[in-house]
C-alpha cells in the first residue's frame, strides 16, 4: 500500500493505494500518529484507490480516528467504492466517520 | 477433512497466510468469480486464517492449518479450513455492537462478524482433535 499525505489548508488529505491488510495497517497507523504529533488534527483519508481492507485495517481507521479526535480532530473518509464501501456498510462505520465524495468536499467541511 | 476437497497443509503461521489465500482464489478464479467476489473470499480467507495462527496453537505447541476446496459449480465454491489446536467455535461469539460510536466502538471484533456477513454459509465442528471450520461462498446472480 502507498500512502500520499498532501496538506490542504487546515487538513491533511491522506490518500491510501492498494491493499490495507494485516501487514500495511501498522503503515496507515504511523503514517497518522505522525501527522497527528505535528499538530495536523483534521485528516482526509481518501480511500478512491483503496483496492482492499480487512478487519485490521477497519482496526486502524477506528485507532486513528480516536487519535484525532482526542487531539480536537477529525478523520473524514472520502471516495468510498467497492469492497471497501461494502465493508464499512456492513460494520455500520460508515455511519461512525463523516462521509464525503470528494476530498474537495471534505475540506470544505472543516474550512 | 471432507474426501472431494483439493488441500494444502501448512505450519500455522503469519508466513503461510499468503499461500492460503492465493490457493483459495485461484480456485474461484477458476469457478469464475468475479473481481469483487475474489476480494470477498480474499477478506473471508485471511480473517479465518488469522484466527487460526492467532489463537489455536500455543507458542510452544506450534501445528499446522490444512485448508481444502471444492468448487461446486460455477461461482460457487466451499471451502474447509481445519486444525489441531485447542477448541474454538469462532462463530459462538457474541456480534459487536454495530450501533456505538466512535468513542464507544472497540477496536477489535469485526473479523468473524464480516465473514458471517459474506459467506452463504458457515458451520464449525469440532471433530476429535480438529477444528473444522466450513463456509460456502456464491456469486450472486
Amino acid at each position: 500500500m502507498t500512502i500520499e499525505s498532501t496538506k490542504a489548508g487546515k487538513a491533511v488529505v491522506v490518500k491510501l493505494i492498494g491493499r490495507m491488510d494485516a501487514d500495511t495497517n501498522k503503515e496507515f497507523e504511523a503514517a497518522v500518529a505522525q501527522l497527528v504529533s505535528e499538530g495536523s488534527v483534521y485528516l482526509v483519508v481518501d480511500v478512491t484507490e483503496l483496492l482492499y481492507i480487512n478487519s485490521a485495517g477497519l482496526g486502524s481507521f477506528l485507532r486513528n480516528a480516536k487519535r484525532a479526535q482526542e487531539k480536537g480532530g477529525a478523520l473524514l473518509l472520502c471516495g468510498l467504492k467497492g469492497l471497501v464501501k461494502e465493508v464499512f456498510e456492513m460494520t455500520r462505520l460508515i455511519s461512525v466517520f463523516p462521509v464525503f465524495e470528494s476530498t474537495d468536499a471534505a475540506c470544505q467541511s472543516i474550512a | 477433512m471432507a474426501n472431494n476437497f483439493i488441500q494444502l497443509k501448512l505450519p500455522a503461521k503469519i508466513e503461510s497466510l499468503r499461500e492460503f489465500t492465493a490457493f483459495v482464489h485461484n480456485a474461484a478464479q477458476e469457478a469464475a468469480f468475479p473481481e469483487m467476489d475474489l476480494g470477498r473470499l480474499d477478506l473471508v480467507m485471511e480473517e479465518v486464517v488469522v484466527n487460526v495462527i492467532n489463537y489455536a496453537y500455543p507458542d510452544s505447541q506450534p501445528g499446522n492449518i490444512e485448508v481444502g476446496y471444492a468448487i461446486e459449480g460455477p461461482g460457487k465454491l466451499s471451502v474447509q479450513v481445519c486444525d489441531s489446536g485447542r477448541a474454538f467455535d469462532p462463530l459462538a461469539k457474541d456480534p459487536p455492537d454495530l450501533r456505538l460510536g466512535l468513542a464507544d466502538r472497540p477496536i477489535g471484533g469485526l473479523g468473524i462478524f464480516l465473514v458471517k456477513q459474506i459467506a452463504r454459509s458457515i458451520s464449525y465442528n469440532r471433530d476429535g482433535d480438529q477444528n473444522i471450520l466450513t463456509f460456502c461462498l456464491e456469486v450472486e446472480p
